[in-house]
């Protein structure tokens, strides 16, 4: 089980939330990611730019997500990346699946499908850290 | 305490000075009260609500592609 520690967006002290730093892989390449573990969303959320770093092609997405609230007027698409970090996955990568969005100012969010299908975490905000480890672990 | 004087003189700046100054306040007092909700502090709601049917579409997505790779 690997902890984090919450990480302010600003300088509040009210910004903490629990974001990790993860690996996101598709191809060739690979981009570093910090997400919002957020429990309440039902689905992980990948910015526009952050696809098109991974050399995702819009048109090539051929399944259309249609998202409801503030992300709601822009388009998206599914798209599969393999995510991985060291303390959690170690060698191994997790195949998450995101709405890729088209908004550019979009959060980075690891949402219920599938991230915490995939992952275990825990939330301990009075200490001001989470707990993260892959389903397989014991 | 806080003086006449030290009022005026925060009536003075502008507008971003201003807010620069509210801001700088409301995080000492969320300091100081453990965080608790600020009056006048921004929250930011990032949780795109209501996606259920989002996620359906992506689970049928997933299920297909495993199936793809076997």
């Amino acid at each position: 089980m690997a902890h984090f520690p919450y990480v302010a967006a600003n300088n509040l002290p009210t910004s903490l939330m629990p974001r990790l730093p993860m690996l996101l892989s598709l191809g060739g390449r690979s981009v570093e990611v910090t997400g919002l573990l957020d429990t309440g969303a039902a689905v992980s959320v990948l910015p526009y730019s952050v696809g098109l770093a991974l050399g995702a092609v819009w048109e090539d997405q051929t399944v259309p997500v249609s998202l409801v609230g503030s992300l709601g007027q822009f388009e998206a698409r599914a798209l599969m990346v393999m995510a991985s970090h060291p303390q959690i996955t170690g060698e191994a990568d997790a195949r998450l699946v995101f709405a890729w969005t088209q908004a550019e100012n979009a959060p980075m969010i690891f949402g219920q499908m599938n991230f915490f299908l995939e992952f275990n975490v825990c939330f301990y905000r009075s200490q001001n850290i989470f707990e993260v480890k892959l389903k397989s672990d014991p | 305490m806080l003086s006449e004087n030290l009022i005026h003189e925060l009536r003075k700046l502008n507008r971003s000075d201003k807010l620069r100054a509210m801001q700088v306040l409301v995080t000492e007092l969320a300091v100081e009260e453990d965080a608790l909700l600020m009056p006048g502090a921004t929250y930011e709601l990032l949780t795109p609500y209501g996606n259920e049917a989002a996620a359906q579409v992506l689970s049928e997505f997933l299920e297909a592609s495993t199936k793809e790779d076997q």
